[in-house]
């Protein structure tokens, strides 16, 4: 590499670097408490809804009452609302959540969801009143408090962080021409080995922090992502298949069981009810998922007619809500069990390692008028004074 | 300390192993999931092992 593409570099990887150091080690640190949230929750007795079937106190009926009793009893205790939408667990197939909201109001962030015990009808009861400790640390991690403006914010130190990794990479083999992998010289000066260090923590988690900070980036922008597909697909899906809404709706089982059949071996994760923001205004929008680790992130997406319970289209999903939806377990590392959380965690720890030792190496830089005195420094270590 | 010769085997290995680690626990649970664990193990299990190598040998070299 020639020499001023080399500086070229240099100065984006210090720079970008230096912009994200103080947010990317927040991030560590609120990151390393979220893998173990559901352990710091049940430590603290903050912990959420166990299966269903632990916590049960009513004999299960031989007939598994129908989803429409449960949305009926929902909207009974919520007068004047109306069901916006319903969710089922991907890992107790007896967890569902009805929510309603006010009439007219397409955005589901304005409701109030109900659990249930879909074996019984019985409702659940709600989870523990106030913030949790996990969830104080999740608002830090995810936008700092800052609310949608917040989030975006942290996908940019996200693209920061990506440009300092790969620029990082870049100037790895300049450095290293002389150095054997993994060589910490203790015992030398101070900035030679955190020079070392940085280079070892570096290299070694490039490629799982690059995967972290990419899916985390891509997870940040999810409502931009959401609403392109809302502006684009669903809008043409509006378009094509027109209608009023039904003077009443079919019961919602009826438009599930026609939405299976459409989409054989699935399981319903989502439907939602005509008129609101991930449905047309006379269809039921149904989402089926499949049930492997990753079938499960892999969703279908069918219209129901509710007049009549027909099946109106079936969609998949385009790339960018795939990648999406696939960017969550690789930014959690919550996919294989206990020893990938302890991995995640050491990764994560070598991460805020080489953030650090990157910083102190800068702050250690030899100043102009002092650079005479700090000519003893191997010629590796020169590149970035340039 | 010669480690390796090279600049590229031993992060390219790692890569690899990372990234393999990163896919091998979404297709399955068991073997997968073993799979998993060993590919991000190594790269942790490096950084410690060669830390702490030249950590006890820092004395020697002074």
């Amino acid at each position: 590499m020639k020499a001023p593409t080399l500086r070229i570099w240099y100065a984006i990887h210090r720079w970008t670097s230096l912009l994200c150091t103080l947010n990317l080690l927040v991030l560590c640190v609120t990151g390393l408490l979220l893998i173990f949230h559901e352990d710091i929750d049940a430590l603290l007795g903050q912990a959420h809804h166990g299966q269903v079937a632990a916590e049960r106190t009513v004999a299960v009926p031989a007939q598994r009452p129908s989803l429409q009793s449960l949305v009926d009893t929902a909207q009974a205790a919520h007068p004047g609302q109306v069901t916006k939408s319903i969710s089922f667990a991907d890992d107790d197939a007896d967890a569902v959540g009805v929510r309603v909201g006010p009439p007219g109001e397409p955005k589901l962030r304005n409701g109030t969801t109900t659990q249930f015990d879909a074996a019984t009808g019985a409702t659940r009861k709600p989870g523990p009143p106030g913030e949790t400790f996990s969830g104080f640390i999740l608002k830090l991690h995810l936008n700092l408090f800052l609310g949608l403006p917040g989030q975006f914010f942290i996908g940019f130190i996200g693209v920061l962080f990506t440009l300092s990794l790969i620029s990082g990479l870049v100037v790895y083999a300049p450095f290293m021409r002389k150095l054997a992998f993994g060589l910490v010289r203790f015992g030398k000066p101070v900035r030679i080995v955190q020079a070392d260090l940085h280079n070892l923590f570096g290299i070694v988690v490039m490629v799982w922090a690059l995967v972290v900070g990419l899916t985390g980036t891509f997870l940040s922008f999810s409502p931009l992502i959401i609403g392109v597909w809302q502006k684009t697909e669903l809008q043409h899906l509006i378009a094509t298949l027109p209608g009023p809404t039904p003077p009443s709706l079919v019961p919602v089982d009826r438009a599930l069981a026609a939405a299976n059949e459409a989409v054989p071996g699935k399981d319903a994760a989502f439907v939602f009810y005509p008129n609101t923001e991930f449905s047309t205004g006379r269809h039921y929008g149904v989402v089926l998922r499949g049930h492997t680790e990753l079938q499960k992130r892999v969703y279908a997406i069918v219209l129901v007619d509710a007049g009549d319970g027909s099946v109106a289209a079936v969609r998949g999903m385009p790339w960018y809500l795939q990648v999406l939806l696939l960017s969550a377990p690789f930014h959690f590392g919550d996919y294989a069990g206990r020893p990938l959380q302890i991995l995640w965690a050491l990764l994560t720890l070598i991460t805020a390692g080489a953030t650090v030792t990157g910083f102190i190496f800068w702050l250690k830089r030899p100043r102009r008028s002092r650079e005479d005195a700090r000519s003893t420094l191997p010629p590796q270590l020169s590149g970035d004074q340039a | 300390m010669k480690l390796i010769d090279d600049t590229w085997p031993m992060p390219v290995l790692l890569g690899v192993l990372s990234l393999g680690g990163l896919a091998a626990g979404i297709f399955g649970d068991g073997a997968w999931d073993a799979l998993c664990w060993v590919g991000l193990g190594v790269p942790v299990g490096v950084t410690a092992w060669w830390l702490w190598r030249q950590w006890r040998a820092r004395g020697a070299q002074r």
